[in-house]
């Protein structure tokens, strides 16, 4: 057979070999350009994972480390200062407790010489086997260093340290590196820990209790005569009680460790801490002097309405509020109570103006209302509309509750009209309203109910600013001659400045009236002062002689400005600062004085001390003291006179020309001179929330621990009424505020009983008593009734 | 007419091949981001986090005295402590619910001396020796009873393959 010789056959066969080829070809292009790229992935997966190694390590494995390596650096510490020679080191240094702390972290020795105790837990030990292992695994080296460390306390049973730690993690192949700082804080609570006050104070050795790990807060346990029992059965040295109650005599760790015997507070003349003023109304003073700071700020005007018939503004510029005799309180409210004004009756409420709503820049008004659904403009506020030729201001309620309408006059023949329908309608119950003239960007803006409801243009070149110099009139006219209205009132504010989207909501949210003057600090909350705001203290009769004799003045401020004005005393003393330095203008002087070595941080949290010890003032900013001390008093002024921050103008010895702002925070007068090592702890505890005091009740059995040593025995208190005293004299006696001295059998009924009257003062006094005014707290009084009300409250069993 | 064919079937063939082998070498599905996803979670997680009933009964029994320790560091404590069952439980709490189909998951604590199983996926359709990707990442990790008492550190490896 012949074979057949077939072109096409050979032709298909060709092309589908051919075909077959140029798959396979660019498979293999694909397949090499996979590989390429597998290998670029697998290089970023690889730096990819190194980054997350360098994470997982600072943010975890070397954080436990730390917390780990700081605790036992503590107890041994405590146990190495058995030696006074270690013990000198750092009793009255609280730098070098600072360092010593480090120095026993990073590398294990106490002033350079081993500690066989810390072997095994200095932070290079416990990380060198991790290093090795990411050495093998992610070939990188890894290494780190501490930097500044700082031991404070955030209350009395915790430890804080921070630390600035250095990293460096680099790949073997120089690719990939990490250089950088972080700061890192571990916390831990001082169970199981040697207890200082036996330890090094009582040197009771071997014996020396720990820190019992059943500690209670003894106000918020349900005590039982068998608790009480077993508390005392088992040693417990320390109970805690309130970690809020900043005004005992009590003590913390690191106050046991450096041998204070007294709290913080010792001496506090007057104290601001702004933490409660919304609450309490304005700055107010929460040690025993009662004085209530002056605060002239944005929040102009406020009240709450609370009685028709006791009207008054809570703000410092104290306006006077005139009502028509009608008036009466309302009883449906949304905050507490309120008031009722009457159409038939032509009731209305004036504010007297006092002249601080001259040259605003900003102005806005909160209003809660509540009016009646009628035919008619209603008038919710007017400032001198229908009888100012100037500037005025106007809100009315549109007829049947359809909307609002906004009418605003500045400089004669500029004159707006806006109404306003807002999406969701007003209703004939509670309505909340926010209006805010901004001369900056020539608008008005309102919300209504928490909702942004319109936003009006004026020509700002024209209106510049806004000058209200009538009476404000709301429920009427401002010739109380019509648009008069029948419903509720409350909650009324006005402001020069404008309120945060987050403010108005609050303000909606919470049905309150609202300061606009405070904010987040880093010591809870502190007082925002800007645009010539102030705060003013006038020396009442309690301050005789206060300023004459020896004192410390600190507080903490955020500077925004590069110079400004802090604080004045009259004519007597001004103190600011510039880039430079802190100045310091006394008129004994007679010229101003630069602390130079010192500069303030701007934006940042700066701590100031003025200290007077006879003659000599020294300045301390952030711990540091001024080499130059001046030999000045700010005597002449005799008794009475006026201390002021922020305000460079008020009085007239201003060191700088610039108003202060920014924030204040923590505002102490003390009554001595405190130490340099006083204004290292304050400095170091700033973060505290025992604010450095550190206050607790502590049962003891002194035979057992010590105590019954005289020399201690004049530092306990033994009685209910000595613990009262105590309080009071806010002198000496310091650490314990309760004894079991006496306690012969763990059946002491009478001990019991004493413990739970105690208890309760310190409650009463911690809770309850420290208000200003009682408003808001269940006040009890000074004296003997403590006692009697705490013995009535155990008898019934309330407490 | 039968060339046609012929040709035709080559090129399937030719075809098939050619996306066999590549699909076979080129792909890997997002395994490594699970791999490292997988070692963060374990080392980082709370187990206070996991908020499971066993982890609570663990926790009312004494058996779990910190929740705040990661699950790698609980982990470490149980196996240091020799419940190793409970070493195993709370690591399969955590992934058993978490593989994907076509992943197929190791994870082992390595002492300096011993390479302990805690988990594997329950059905391995692919053996590690046959897979075609993989991954295998390790980590250190340390953990306390209390202050005093240092467990550790130990290696979590994890291997994922397909």
């Amino acid at each position: 057979m012949a074979i057949k010789n077939n072109k096409r056959g050979y032709a298909f066969s060709f092309f589908s070999l051919f075909l077959v080829i140029l798959i396979f070809f660019y498979a293999e292009l694909q397949f090499e350009k996979d590989t390429f790229s597998s290998a670029n992935n697998l290089e970023e997966y690889r730096i990819y994972s190194m980054n997350e190694e360098v994470i997982y390590f600072k943010d975890t494995y070397l954080l436990d480390l730390f917390d780990i390596s700081a605790y036992k650096a503590m107890d041994v510490l405590v146990n190495e200062s058995v030696s006074p020679i270690v013990y000198d080191l750092y009793k009255t240094n609280y730098t070098m407790l600072n360092e010593l702390v480090k120095e026993l972290i990073s590398e294990g020795t106490l002033d350079s010489t081993p500690v066989p105790e810390m072997e095994g837990y200095t932070l290079k030990n416990l990380t060198d086997e991790y290093i090795e292992k990411t050495q093998d695994n992610y070939f990188m080296n890894t290494s780190f260093y501490v930097y500044d460390l700082v031991v404070y306390e955030e209350d009395p049973m915790t430890i804080d340290i921070q630390a600035l730690i250095g990293f460096n993690f680099t790949s073997f192949d120089n690719v990939s590196s990490w250089v950088f700082n972080e700061t890192v804080i571990t916390s831990f609570q001082s169970y199981n820990l040697l207890d200082p006050s036996f330890h090094i104070i009582a040197n009771t050795g071997s014996d020396t209790p720990r820190i019992s790990p059943v500690e209670l807060y003894a106000a918020n346990l349900n005590w039982s005569l068998e608790l009480f029992n077993i508390t005392l059965q088992n040693q417990f040295t320390n109970i805690y009680v309130d970690r809020n109650y900043r005004y005992s005599i009590g003590s913390s760790y690191l106050n046991n460790l450096f041998n204070i015997t007294h709290g913080s507070y010792k001496d506090v003349f007057a104290f601001y801490s702004f933490d409660y003023d919304e609450e309490l109304l304005l700055p107010y003073d929460t040690s025993q002097v009662g004085n209530t700071l002056d605060f002239f700020g944005d929040t102009l005007f406020i009240t709450s309405l609370e009685n028709h018939s006791n009207l008054y503004d809570e703000s410092s510029y104290n306006h006077t509020i005139i009502s028509s005799p009608g008036i009466s309180n309302a009883s449906d409210c949304p905050w507490v109570s309120c008031v009722y004004l009457n159409d038939s009756q032509l009731d209305y409420l004036e504010i007297q103006n006092t002249g601080n709503f001259d040259s605003l820049k900003h102005v806005s008004s909160s209003i809660w209302f509540k009016l009646e659904n009628k035919s008619g403009l209603q008038s919710i506020m007017s400032t001198g509309y229908q009888t100012a030729t100037e500037d005025a201001f106007e809100i009315l309620l549109l007829d049947d509750l359809s909307g609002i309408r906004i009418n605003y006059r500045c400089n004669v023949g500029v004159d707006v009209m806006y109404d306003i329908y807002p999406d969701e309608e007003l209703t004939n119950s509670y309505n909340h309203i926010y209006s805010h003239i901004d001369t900056e960007n020539g608008s008005i803006n309102v919300f209504i109910n928490g909702v942004s409801s319109g936003r009006y243009s004026f020509n700002q070149n024209i209106c510049t600013n806004v000058s209200f110099n009538q009476n404000i009139i709301f429920g009427a006219n401002s010739s109380h001659s019509g648009l008069f209205v029948n419903g509720n009132f409350d909650e009324i504010a006005l402001y020069s400045d404008k309120l945060s989207e987050e403010q108005i909501g609050r303000s909606y949210v919470n049905k309150k009236r609202l300061f606009v003057d405070y904010m987040d600090s880093i010591h809870g909350r502190g007082i925002y002062l800007n645009n010539g705001n102030y705060l003013n203290l006038t020396l009442n009769s309690t301050w005789e002689d206060f300023l004459q004799d020896n004192f410390t003045i600190s507080f903490w401020f955020l500077p925004e400005l590069p110079n400004a004005t802090l604080m004045t005393y009259d004519t007597e003393l001004s103190l600011g600062y510039n880039q430079s330095g802190i100045l310091l203008s006394d008129n004994n002087i007679g010229n101003t004085l630069f602390f130079e070595n010192v500069s303030v941080v701007p934006n940042r949290y700066n701590h100031l001390v003025l200290t007077r010890n006879g003659s000599a003032i020294d300045v301390y900013l952030n711990k540091k003291k001024s080499p130059n001390a001046v030999g000045s008093t700010p005597s002449s002024q005799g008794n009475g006179g006026e201390i002021t921050f922020g305000s460079s103008t008020y009085p007239s010895l201003g060191v700088q020309s610039n108003n202060f702002s920014g924030v204040f925070d923590e505002i102490l007068f003390i009554n001595r001179t405190l130490s340099e090592f006083d204004i290292q702890r304050q400095y170091y505890n700033f973060e505290s929330e025992s604010k450095g005091c550190c206050n607790y009740l502590t049962l003891i059995n002194p035979t057992i621990h010590g105590y019954n040593d005289p020399s201690y025995r004049e530092n306990v208190s033994y009685s209910s009424h000595l613990f009262f005293n105590n309080i009071f004299r806010n002198q000496d006696i310091n650490i314990t505020l309760y004894s079991m001295r006496n306690i012969t059998t763990y059946d002491t009924s009478e001990d019991y009983y004493n413990f739970l009257v105690d208890n309760c003062m310190m409650i009463a006094y911690n809770i309850y008593g420290y208000a200003s005014d009682g408003n808001g707290f269940t006040r009890i009084n000074e004296g003997e009734d403590d006692l009697l009300q705490c013995s009535w409250l155990i008898k019934e069993g309330y407490y | 007419m039968m060339d046609l064919i012929f040709s035709f079937v080559i090129l399937i063939v030719a075809l098939g091949i050619a996306s066999i082998y590549y699909s076979e070498v080129s792909n890997d599905d997002g395994l490594y981001e699970f791999t490292q996803d997988s070692l963060n979670r374990i080392t980082t997680t709370s187990i206070n986090s996991l908020n499971s009933p066993e982890i609570r009964d663990l926790f009312v029994q004494g058996k779990i005295n910190n929740i705040e320790n990661s699950i790698a560091q609980q982990v470490s404590i149980f196996y240091e402590n020799g419940d190793l069952e409970l070493a195993r439980n709370i690591t399969r709490i955590y992934f058993e619910n978490t593989e994907g189909n076509q992943y197929f998951m190791n994870i082992s604590l390595i002492n300096t001396t011993n390479s302990y199983s805690l988990y594997s996926s329950p059905v391995i359709r692919v053996s590690y020796e046959e897979s075609k990707v993989s991954y295998a990442m390790s980590r250190e990790v340390i953990a306390f009873t209390n202050r005093s008492q240092i467990i550790g550190p130990y290696t979590f490896q994890i291997i994922l393959w397909q």
